[in-house]
C-alpha cells in the first residue's frame, strides 16, 4: 500500500513545514514580508541542538537550547536589521536574504559543510502489515499536533495574543490603544524564530542535518503558507500538510528529484489561479 | 598574472551583462526578480547544447537570448499582476525548477552536466583565446550599456520609471503597466540568457550546480551598489565579482585557504553586503550626487519600494 505509507510519511514531513510555515505567515502578518531567513532559522536551530547533542547531552536538552539560541537569534535580527529598516516590506525581502546568507555562511563556518546526525542508533518501528511507521515519525507528529496547539492557545486565548491580532489587523490603532508594538513585533519574532528552531530540529532528527536543510526546506514551507493565505495561521498548518502529503505521493508516480518540484508547481498554480489560498475567507488568525 | 586579471574581468563582465538585465527589471520597472540565475542557466544550457550539435556558435549565443527571453514571456504574462514579493517568490522558485530539470534529465547531462562545450577563437591546439573572449565581452557590455542608455532615456523609459514611482497614475495617464513590465522582464531575462552563454563557452562545461540561487544575489548586491543607472550597475556588478573572484585565487599568493573556505567567505560577504547597502547605502554607492533641495530628498525614496503593505491577500482582500 504505497498510497498509504505514503500518508504517513507526507503528515510527518507536512508537520514539519506546517510549523516554519506559521513562522512565515506570522511574521508575515506583522511585518508584511516573506521572510527568507526562516529556511536559515530552522537550520541554525539544528545545528545548535547538534553542538548540545555532540557535546554528550541528550537531544531533548538539544532541542530546548535550539530553541533558545534561534529565538534570541529572531529577536537580535528584528531590533538590529529590521526594525531600523521601518514600514520598508520590499527592503526587507530583499535584506532578509542578506540574513538567511550570513546565517548559513556562520553554520558552515562553525560545524563545517558536511551531512551530520543527532545519533546513529538504529530507529525502532511499528510496524502495521506493511505500514511502517517509526518512532520518530509519531514522535514529530505528536511533538508538531502540540506546538501547535500551544500555539493557537497563546495567539488566540492571551493578552499578548490578542495585542498580536490588534497590530495585525490595525498597527495604528493598537498604538492608539497603548499596544507597545515593537514589544509585540519582538515577541513574534521570538516566537517564529522558537517555530522554526523545533522544526528544524524535527528534520534533523527523522532525515539529517546539513547546511542547506533550511533552505531546500523554505520554498515548500512558502508555498504552505501561500496555499494557506499567507497571514493566515490556521491556514499554514492545513498548507503544510496538503504540500507535505502532495510531495509524498508524488514520489510514487515521478522521480524522487522532482519532489520539491511538486511543491513548486502547487505554488505556482495558488498564486495564478487563487491567490488568497484554499482556505474559506475571514478565518480568524 | 595577467591570466588572473583575464579570468577574473571576464568573470567579471559576463555577470555585468547579468546585472545590466537585473538593473533594467529593479531599477528601472520596479520588479523583484530573485530568480535572474534561472534565465541564466537557461541561456547557458541552450548555448551549450545547440553548440554541441555543431550549431554556429554566433546562432546559439542568439538563441540562448531568445530561449530565456520565452521562460520571461511566460513567466511574465502569468505573474505581471501579482504583488512583487509573489513575482520575487515565483522567479526564485522558477530557478529552483530549472536546476531540478538540469539535475534529474538525461538531455543536460544529469549532475555531471556538458563537459566539452565549444568557444570561438580556438587556435590550432584547439585552445580558445581568453584574450579574444575579453575584447569580445568588453564590445558587448558596451554595446549593452548603449542600447539600454537609449531605452530608458526613450518614452520607453520613462514610462516605465514612471510606473515604478506610481503605478496608478501611470496607469491611469494610459500606460499599458502589465504589457510595459513583460518587455522589461523579458529584455532583462535575455541580457542574462547571452550571460548565461558567454559563461558557458569560457567555462567550457555546464553543471547544475553554476546555477545555485546565490548567483542571483552576487547581480542583487552588484546593482545595489551602482545604484539604478547603468553605469553604477555596471561598475558595482563588476568590482564586487571581480572582489569575490580574486577570492578563488588567494591559495596561489600563499595563503591557506581552502575551496570550502572561501565558499563560506563569499556567502558571508554577499550576505553582510545586502544588509548593510540595503540599511546605509540603498541609493548605491556611486548614486548621482546632485543636490536636491532637502524637502525633495526626504520625499524621494531612492530604493524604489512600489507599494503599501496594504494590498495583503486574505482578509484585508475580501471583495
Amino acid at each position: 500500500m504505497p498510497e498509504l505509507q505514503a500518508l504517513i510519511d507526507g503528515v510527518t514531513e507536512g508537520a514539519i513545514i506546517a510549523l516554519a510555515a506559521m513562522a512565515v505567515t506570522l511574521v508575515f502578518r506583522i511585518s508584511h514580508f516573506a521572510n527568507v531567513a526562516f529556511g536559515d532559522f530552522m537550520t541554525v536551530g539544528a545545528f545548535a541542538a547538534y553542538g548540545v547533542v555532540s557535546a554528550g547531552l541528550s537531544l531533548l536538552v538539544g532541542a530546548v537550547v535550539g530553541l533558545v539560541v534561534t529565538a534570541l537569534i529572531g529577536v537580535i535580527s528584528y531590533y538590529l536589521v529590521f526594525k531600523p529598516l521601518g514600514h520598508r516590506p520590499v527592503t526587507m525581502f530583499i535584506t532578509s536574504i542578506g540574513v538567511a546568507l550570513v546565517l548559513r555562511a556562520i553554520v558552515q563556518m562553525i560545524w563545517g559543510g558536511d551531512v551530520e546526525t543527532y545519533s546513529n542508533s538504529a530507529i525502532s518501528s511499528f510496524h502495521f502489515g506493511s505500514l511502517v511507521v517509526t518512532v520518530s515519525e509519531a514522535i514529530v507528529v505528536g511533538v508538531c499536533a502540540v506546538v501547535a496547539t500551544l500555539f493557537f492557545v497563546w495567539l488566540n486565548k492571551t493578552g499578548t495574543g490578542r495585542e498580536i491580532r490588534a497590530v495585525a489587523s490595525n498597527e495604528t490603532l493598537a498604538l492608539v490603544k497603548g499596544v507597545n508594538v515593537i514589544r509585540v513585533t519582538a515577541t513574534v519574532w521570538a516566537v517564529a524564530a522558537a517555530l522554526t528552531a523545533i522544526a528544524g530540529v524535527l528534520l534533523g532528527y527523522t532525515t539529517a542535518l546539513s547546511p542547506e536543510m533550511g533552505w531546500n526546506l523554505l520554498l515548500p514551507a512558502f508555498a504552505a503558507a501561500i496555499l494557506g493565505g499567507l497571514g493566515n495561521t490556521t491556514g499554514a498548518v492545513v498548507g503544510g500538510l496538503v504540500i507535505g502529503m502532495a510531495m509524498q505521493f508524488a514520489v510514487i508516480w515521478v522521480p524522487a528529484g522532482y519532489k520539491y518540484g511538486v511543491s513548486f508547481a502547487i505554488m505556482v498554480i495558488v498564486l495564478l489561479f487563487r491567490p488568497s489560498g484554499i482556505m474559506p475567507r475571514r478565518v480568524r488568525v | 598574472m595577467s591570466d588572473y586579471l583575464i579570468a577574473i574581468s571576464a568573470v567579471g563582465l559576463i555577470f555585468v551583462l547579468m546585472g545590466l538585465g537585473l538593473n533594467l527589471q529593479w531599477g528601472h520597472a520596479g520588479l523583484l526578480n530573485f530568480g535572474q540565475v534561472g534565465f541564466f542557466a537557461i541561456g547557458a544550457y541552450t548555448y551549450a547544447l545547440l553548440a554541441l550539435h555543431g550549431i554556429p556558435l554566433a546562432v546559439a549565443v542568439i538563441a540562448a537570448a531568445v530561449t530565456s527571453s520565452i521562460a520571461a514571456a511566460i513567466i511574465g504574462r502569468a505573474t505581471i499582476k501579482m504583488k512583487e514579493d509573489y513575482l520575487a517568490i515565483v522567479t526564485l522558485v522558477l530557478a529552483e525548477i530549472i536546476q531540478l530539470v538540469a539535475t534529474n534529465s538525461g538531455w543536460t547531462g544529469g549532475p555531471s552536466g556538458l563537459p566539452g562545450v565549444p568557444a570561438p577563437f580556438t587556435n590550432r591546439a584547439g585552445r580558445p583565446s581568453q584574450t579574444a573572449l575579453l575584447l569580445l565581452l568588453v564590445v558587448i557590455v558596451i554595446a549593452a550599456i548603449f542600447f539600454l542608455h537609449r531605452l530608458t532615456s526613450s518614452s520607453f523609459g520613462l514610462t516605465l520609471q514612471a510606473i515604478r514611482d506610481d503605478e496608478l497614475s501611470a496607469e491611469a495617464s494610459g500606460s499599458n503597466v502589465a504589457a510595459f513590465r513583460i518587455k522589461s522582464l523579458v529584455a532583462g531575462a535575455a541580457l542574462a540568457g547571452v550571460a548565461g552563454a558567454f559563461y558557458a563557452m569560457y567555462v567550457l562545461f555546464v553543471v547544475p550546480d553554476q546555477f545555485d540561487a546565490i548567483v542571483t544575489f552576487y547581480a542583487w548586491v552588484g546593482i545595489i551598489i551602482g545604484g539604478s543607472s547603468h553605469y553604477g550597475a555596471a561598475i558595482g556588478t563588476f568590482i564586487f565579482v571581480a572582489l569575490e573572484e580574486s577570492t578563488r585565487f588567494l591559495s596561489d599568493i600563499g595563503l591557506n585557504v581552502s575551496d570550502a573556505q572561501i565558499a563560506r567567505l563569499r556567502l558571508l560577504v554577499i550576505g553582510l553586503a545586502l544588509i548593510l547597502l540595503l540599511r546605509f547605502r540603498p541609493q548605491g554607492l556611486f548614486a548621482y550626487r546632485r543636490r536636491l533641495p532637502k524637502e525633495v530628498r526626504e520625499v524621494i525614496s531612492p530604493v524604489p519600494e512600489p507599494s503599501p503593505p496594504a494590498r495583503v491577500v486574505g482578509e484585508a482582500g475580501a471583495p
